[in-house]
């Protein structure tokens, strides 16, 4: 779990951990707030699977969509954005995989 | 009256003339149900994610209209029979639609894309990834 949330960290998602030594020199943790999904926060943002370069942040090399544990969007967004990405791919604007011969 | 848009893909080595018949086939129908074309663009050739058939390019055609549902029947019917196309998407965008307004709406969306400078449509499907 910890090497999970270290490797987000990484890339610079999520919050910056807070940790700091007590008094017995034990290093503590403190909670992580989860960053807010974007689409709440900026509500101009749309999402539309005509604008597959828009998508393309929530799909990884091979094609396959994220979780919401990485993409940080709400239940609601997450699945406006997966209906998104298979509509595109329908339309060949988005990879079903990337093994395809191009 | 109820708004459509449709998306559909049609071969690029297709003569302009073959093409130019299918969207005015298209127009036709549409008109014939008495529907309203909102709006129509040609996003012109672009690079498929992958293969359809032996082609790697498409022309991508926008239609947003409204109409009945027997529109689209007859629409994908029309698309299914010409042998131009390689992909159609149709897809409702709302049950009740207000045609001025969403003109109006639509004018102002051209207006802000011509003031933005439009992005290249050549440019390549695939830009950075987030990773696993």
């Amino acid at each position: 779990m910890n090497k999970d949330r270290d490797k987000y960290m990484e890339k610079g998602r999520g919050r910056e951990r807070d940790s700091d030594e007590s008094e017995y020199g034990q290093k503590r943790e403190r909670f992580i707030r989860k960053r807010a999904c974007r689409f709440c926060e900026e509500p101009k943002l749309t999402i539309d699977f005509k604008d597959a370069k828009a998508l393309i942040p929530f799909i990884n090399e091979r094609g396959k969509i994220l979780p919401r544990r990485i993409t940080n969007n709400c239940a609601y967004h997450q699945r406006k954005v997966t209906t998104a990405i298979k509509r595109a791919r329908m339309l060949a604007l988005l990879p079903y995989t990337s093994t395809h011969a191009r | 009256m109820r708004e459509y848009e449709t998306l559909f893909v049609t071969r690029p080595d297709a003569a302009e003339s073959q093409t130019k018949e299918l969207l005015e086939k298209l127009d036709k129908i549409i008109e014939r149900h008495g529907g309203t074309i909102l709006n129509k663009k040609n996003w012109g050739k672009r690079d498929l994610a992958y293969l359809v058939g032996k082609y790697n390019q498409g022309v991508y055609h926008y239609y947003d209209y409204t109409g009945g549902s027997g529109v689209v029947h007859e629409l994908e019917r029309a698309l299914k029979l010409s042998d131009l196309h390689l992909k159609y998407l149709t897809v409702l965008r709302s049950d009740m639609v207000d045609i001025e307004a969403r003109m109006k709406e639509i004018s102002e969306e051209k207006e802000e894309a011509v003031a933005e400078p439009t992005q290249n449509v050549e440019e390549s499907e695939r830009g950075e990834v987030e990773d696993e």
